[in-house]
């Protein structure tokens, strides 16, 4: 009855978590913008422009009932090229998690924790993640479906209350720029929206694919709607400090004073990044997992995971020594370049190698 | 005669096949078996007769305090002094005494000692004949028992007061007074090598899911055990998580609360010996409705039951929060709630964490003392309690007084769970969020309460999701989880559990005015 | 099914383990910490070093407490200097046996000296640290250093951060003469183009041997209280000039914050008398408007008063003209403390309106033109004034009770 097989409501319930994850660390420091009133134009375009690249996703995995991206791309592509192919969506999920982690570590450090070893928080995060992985993409999917109304919740909260030192001003002039100057940030933002190529790995554990096309349309707006608001809530806080801010979120949810006392509530951000982090490392992690036995042809994916989230920790430790490094890296096009040129390769491709192989078919049946 | 000394050696195995033998048309041998089994217990009356002219050889077996000794004169011996003279052979006496002579309905034939050794240990009066290999028995039980009462550990203030009782006939009888269609279903299973407890499944048929009912029947048939003393030792026999701090099977001692079980396709299980009958599936939140949601108007019971699950987290977090925002987060406290608190903490020698664990030990150590205690001294505590750790800690500078309050507050809170099992899991998860808020802050805590999300979406009970209906969010089935609808528009059953027949009632049954005509 | 709750158990258990043999980093107990209530920043006596004073409350005095029982001060004042503020704030470790927190930190005093040369140096820490918050106000100390000011009390409220947080509120809100700026304001204020801070001005007041005065009986005790008068303008990051109460109000009217306060005209307009109104509702708004002659200031401003207190009898029933005449006059108040403000600001150039940033708001295209010379711009700006008085209520009479002869 309920055999590994999610609703594509739990589906989408964990796309928007894990974008979410950035989005309440680190949005909208991420989106290197000279003009932060335009930040929730950003957000915006940013979703317009994802959701028919991830709709592409969902066709293509609609073509492959029962086939995960990686699967079918050894179908589409060979043996040989669909295996690189794999082994990059591998590698670039397994990014995302370290990154993900490395971002939650830095901030939690920053932030709140400020003397506990990085490690430990991620260990942490990561084992949880990890744990709800191991036990199924279904434990997942309803852990991921109930926390959402918990993050859901603490975001709407942090946008919400700090409206007494909202100033509504700070939102003009809308585009002084122009548009071009709208260009980098909204790659960025369509950058982290690129995250949702997982969703070639969710479709075949989906127990209504056909849905998945309207869900994860909707997994990106909603998210995309999150963003705007707290982009929003953001500048009319802050307005022209947004761009100092490291964790503009987190100061969000520490302007919030409301009759002098209910007021300090940072607890809030801290839980949503928990919560969100917690589950998007073990969304990565089992993609990750999955992703790499499918390429090599083992049996089951859900050896690798304890071992996979190891892995995510100590990289994250490796690979971004310093908060410095990793916002560098977030911030200055690196990611944009990297996230954008790995998925829209990947996307094309298959797209193209779709498209030939109904021409050729098409020809052979002569009709 | 092998065998019989083995018997004496008081082997096991050996004794089960000595249950399994047929019966002897010797009564000598018969009776032989019956003095070797039952040894020279006091209370076991063995009684042989010789009735009518032939002398008809009849051996009467019984236990002492588990017959009603009136009904036996009336209904076994009266007929056999009237009737006996005219008996020409044994065989023929069988035929009458079984064929409606004794006035009892409960008249069954016998033909192994073990059907013969069980009904007389059921308050049975056993009739053995020379000369027949068949025995009778007539069941007659008397013994002395509990009147059903209100239940103690659930009581309600508007809804019946009748309570489950230690027998098992007693109880299925009050449940099948309130489920009266032939489709209800009694099964009972002999299960106790050597207790031989009477254990009951009920459950609806058409209603019941197949699958559940045969996975319960699996799991039930292989307990192997000496002696089943109460339900909680099946519980913990057939539950899906032994370790979870959550129990997956729901235990009650009101009968409306079984047969409300019943109605929606859950299985129940009825155990002798114990007013604790089970509920399976059970799902978290049942564990947070009590049977008086459903009596009281519908916005009542809702408004309660959502103060029952606010209080249960508050047991859950609230020491724990405490000592991570004393600790960790003095930032996130308003100005004059801190500084009062630090002013309150100055003098106090232990650091936050072991305070909160001190004091939440004391309360609990109070409450198990409370518990145990016979009831005449049981003012004592509540003197020590009040008036010794509270005051005299306070004043010595022990404790602090917010810290009592925080504790006083907890424990207030976890009584407000209905369900004992549910709050003493919250009892032990509650020190390990103190645990966690006293050496990782609210970040310790968090994790905790996610780490405990994971694992009750983990959870099932008997294949059904354990946070059903919140993980998977089935919308249709949130109108008896958190909040409870109105009767009337609760048309279906839930929806994983009543898979059989669904629908409930039928629709449009909300009550309006009348509609004025012209 | 089973070993999933298994592991899950096992390894909450193992996390617990880990939590428990390795824990307790961050942690801090409540009676290692020293509370900061308020924050005071001073030139040091040292060329180049920033003095640095806080207020810290001393829980076990607070009242209330099990302990305490003597009359003692919950309050004490610490002072430590550093080349820069976070320096000085770790050197009050070295006198303070209790580490200090900040997270409590109601204000932030700048003295005078410090003032006049410039905030950018101490801003930072205040903005960077996870402690202190942007929610804590900045305050200018007039003529004194801050850590003067941080000593004085008040008789009725034990904590003096207390009770200058409730004297800034209760001048807001009953007089609008002062206008104060949180940290966040303050370094919005700072970096955002076309506008400057401006801040609450704060005096001490020593008290002398006077006995006529004051209800105080523990006079001894307190040395000095202080008050608020009006506020001061920043031009970028340095304190410029003071405004004066009627100047505030008349910033404060322009950027639609007065809330209520009192405004007195003469009625009769000959004589010594006055007629007191009470500020029930204000409305204030600016936009600038492209003519032909440059850029113009048109500042928008709408009171509603009722009448408090008169001194002499006037027929107010009986001579509707006199109600006109007393709006017409008011009007002419609170366009003269508009003006005085405008000037004032424009003299210095200190533009703590924000006409700059609202012209790059409506007019992003203009606003890149006047940009480079702002300063020199709203020195020129010309600023046109319209303003709407009402007289809503008189209270419960109507007309004085007059006095017979």
């Amino acid at each position: 009855m309920f055999l590994d097989k999610i609703s594509p409501r739990e589906a989408t319930a964990m796309l928007i978590i894990s974008r979410l994850m950035m989005a309440t660390v680190l949005f909208p420091t991420l989106t290197e913008l000279g003009d932060p009133q335009n930040i929730w134009l950003v957000g915006l375009c940013g979703m317009i422009i994802a959701v028919p690249v991830i709709l592409l996703v969902v066709a293509l995995g609609l073509e492959f009932p029962g086939q995960t991206i990686i699967q079918y791309s050894q179908v589409l592509l060979g043996k040989f090229f669909g295996k690189i192919v794999g082994l990059i969506l591998v590698w670039y999920w397994f990014h995302i998690a370290v990154t993900s982690a490395a971002a939650l570590g830095g901030s939690l450090t920053s932030a709140i924790m400020v003397e506990t070893p990085e490690i430990v928080l991620i260990g942490i995060i990561a084992y949880l993640g990890a744990s709800a992985a191991r036990n199924g993409l279904e434990v997942m999917a309803r852990v991921a479906d109930n926390a959402l109304w918990v993050v859901l919740f603490f975001v709407l909260v942090t946008i919400i209350l700090p409206f007494d030192v909202m100033k509504p001003g700070h939102l003009l002039p809308v585009l002084a720029d122009g548009w071009a100057a709208l260009f980098p940030p909204v790659t960025s933002a369509v950058s982290f929206f690129m995250e949702f190529i997982v969703v070639g790995m969710l479709i075949p554990h989906v127990d209504r694919p056909q849905g998945m096309l309207r869900y994860s349309a909707y997994a990106i707006l909603t998210a995309g709607t999150v963003l705007v608001l707290l982009g929003l809530a953001a500048v009319m806080v802050f307005g022209p400090n947004v761009n100092n801010l490291s964790m503009p979120v987190f100061s969000l949810a520490r302007m919030i004073s409301i009759g002098r006392f209910f007021e300090r509530i940072e607890f809030i951000p801290m839980g949503a990044w928990i919560m969100c982090a917690g589950i998007k490392l073990s969304l990565f992690i089992w993609a990750a997992s999955l992703g790499l036995t499918q390429v090599l042809g083992l049996g089951q994916g859900q050896v690798l995971i304890y071992p996979m989230g190891a892995l995510v920790v100590a990289s994250s430790l490796l690979f971004y020594e310093d908060f410095l490094v990793l916002i560098q890296f977030l911030t200055r096009g690196g990611w944009s370049v990297y996230s954008l040129g790995i998925t829209l390769t990947i996307i094309l491709l298959l797209c193209a190698a779709v498209l030939l192989r109904r021409l050729l078919r098409g020809g052979a049946n002569g009709d | 005669m092998l065998e019989w000394v083995k018997a004496l050696l008081g082997n096991s195995r050996v004794r089960q096949t000595d249950r399994e033998t047929k019966l002897s048309s010797s009564l000598s041998v018969n009776r032989k078996r019956l003095s070797q089994a039952y040894g020279d217990s006091g209370d076991v009356i063995i009684r042989e007769l010789r009735v009518g002219p032939r002398k008809i050889r009849v051996l009467l077996v019984l236990i002492d305090g588990l017959v009603d000794n009136v009904l036996i004169a009336e209904t076994v011996m009266k007929p056999l002094a009237r009737r006996g003279k005219d008996w020409k052979s044994p065989r023929q006496a069988l035929q009458e005494l079984s064929g409606g002579l004794l006035l009892n309905v409960g008249v069954r034939v016998t033909r192994t000692m073990k059907d013969l050794l069980e009904d007389v240990s059921r308050g049975g009066c056993a009739i053995l004949i020379d000369g027949v290999d068949q025995g009778l028995s007539v069941v007659v039980p008397g013994w002395v028992q509990r009147n059903p009462g209100e239940p103690d550990t659930e009581p309600v203030v508007r809804g019946p007061k009748e309570g489950f009782v230690e027998c098992l006939r007693t109880n299925t009888s009050i449940i099948r007074r309130r489920i009266r269609d032939p489709r209800l279903r009694i099964e009972e299973y002999q299960i106790g090598r050597i207790s031989w407890t009477k254990v009951a499944v009920l459950y609806i048929e058409g209603v019941a899911s197949k699958e559940v009912l045969g996975e319960l029947r699996s799991r039930i048939n292989k307990i192997d055990v000496d002696g089943i003393g109460e339900s909680g030792q099946i519980e913990e026999l057939i539950e899906d998580a032994p370790f979870s701090p959550f129990p997956t099977i729901l235990r009650t001692e009101r009968p409306d609360r079984v047969s409300g079980g019943l109605l929606e396709g859950r299985i129940a299980i009825l155990t002798d010996g114990t007013p604790f009958a089970l509920i399976l599936p059970a799902t978290f939140t049942m564990f947070f409705t009590t049977s008086e949601d459903y009596y009281e108007r519908f916005l009542i019971g809702t408004v309660l039951r959502l103060l029952r699950f606010t209080s249960f987290f508050i047991s859950l977090v609230l020491p724990g929060s405490y000592v991570a925002l004393l600790t960790f987060h003095q930032e996130m406290l308003p100005t004059p709630l801190i500084l009062s608190i630090a002013a309150q903490r100055e003098g106090v020698p232990f650091p936050g964490v072991v305070e909160t664990f001190m004091m939440e030990l004391t309360f609990e150590l109070l409450r198990e003392a409370g518990t145990r205690l016979p009831r005449l001294v049981g003012s004592a505590i509540s003197i020590i309690g009040a008036l010794v750790l509270g005051d005299a800690a306070i004043r010595a500078g022990l404790v602090s007084p917010a810290m009592v309050v925080v504790v006083a507050f907890t424990g207030i809170a976890s009584f407000s769970a209905p369900i004992y099992s549910i709050a003493t899991g919250a009892r032990i998860l509650r020190f390990g969020l103190i645990i966690l808020g006293g050496t990782m802050g609210l970040f310790g805590v968090v994790a905790g309460l996610f780490g405990l999300l994971i694992h009750l979406c983990c959870l099932r009970s008997f294949g059904t999701p354990y946070l059903e209906p919140l993980a998977p969010v089935i919308w249709s089935d949130l109108k008896d989880a958190l909040v409870r609808f109105p009767w009337w528009a609760k048309r279906t059953r839930p929806s994983l559990i009543g898979v059989e027949d669904s629908i409930r009632q039928v629709s449009g049954l909300q009550p309006s005015p009348p509609r004025e005509e012209g | 099914m089973e070993p999933m709750g298994t592991r899950t158990k096992i390894g909450l258990i193992a996390l617990l383990m880990v939590v428990m043999l390795t824990g307790c980093w961050s942690r801090r107990e409540l009676e290692t910490l020293d509370f900061i209530t308020a924050v005071g920043l001073d030139h040091a006596a040292e060329e180049g070093k920033i003095q640095v004073t806080v207020q810290m409350a001393k829980p076990f005095a607070i009242t209330g407490s099990v302990q305490s029982s003597v009359q003692e001060k919950p309050f004490h004042v610490m002072t430590a200097t550093g080349y820069t503020v976070f320096e000085a704030v770790r050197n009050l470790n070295s006198i303070s046996p209790r580490r200090p927190f900040w997270a409590h930190a109601r204000f932030i005093v700048f003295g005078e000296d410090m003032a006049r040369d410039g905030l950018q140096e101490a801003l930072d820490f205040f903005d960077r640290d996870g402690e202190p918050r942007r929610t804590s106000y900045i305050l200018m100390a007039q003529g004194v250093k801050a850590s003067d000011l941080l000593q004085a009390e008040f008789s009725q409220e034990p904590m003096p951060s207390e009770g200058i947080s409730e004297l800034l509120q209760g001048t807001r809100l009953a007089q609008s003469t002062v206008a104060a700026m949180t940290v966040n304001e303050f370094l919005q204020a700072l970096e955002g183009e076309g506008i400057d801070p401006i801040t609450v001005r704060v005096e001490l007041i020593p008290l002398e041997e006077d006995f006529a005065i004051g209800g105080d009986v523990l006079r001894d005790e307190v040395k000095a209280k202080t008050r608020m008068t009006g506020s001061a303008i920043f031009k970028d990051d340095r304190l410029v000039a003071w405004m004066n109460r009627p100047q505030t109000r008349g910033y404060l009217w322009v950027t639609g914050q007065v809330r209520s306060g009192i405004i007195n005209i003469n009625e009769p307009e000959t004589a010594d008398a006055y007629v007191s109104l009470e500020i029930v509702g204000s409305r204030g708004s600016f936009k600038p408007q492209l003519t032909k002659d440059g850029i113009k200031i048109l500042v928008q401003v709408e009171v509603h008063v009722n009448i408090g207190e008169m001194q002499q009898y006037i027929d107010i029933r009986k001579d509707p003209g006199l109600w006109v005449s007393i709006e017409r006059r008011l009007t002419q108040v609170v366009k003269n403390e508009i003006m005085a403000a405008v000037t004032k600001a424009q003299l210095f150039g200190a533009d703590i309106f924000g006409f700059g940033a609202e012209i790059n708001r409506r007019h992003p295209k203009e606003w890149r033109r006047l940009r480079e010379n702002w300063e020199e711009e709203f020195k020129r700006l010309t600023v046109e004034v319209e303003v709407k008085a009402r007289i809503k209520r008189a209270g419960l009479v109507i007309n004085r009770t007059p006095i017979r002869k």
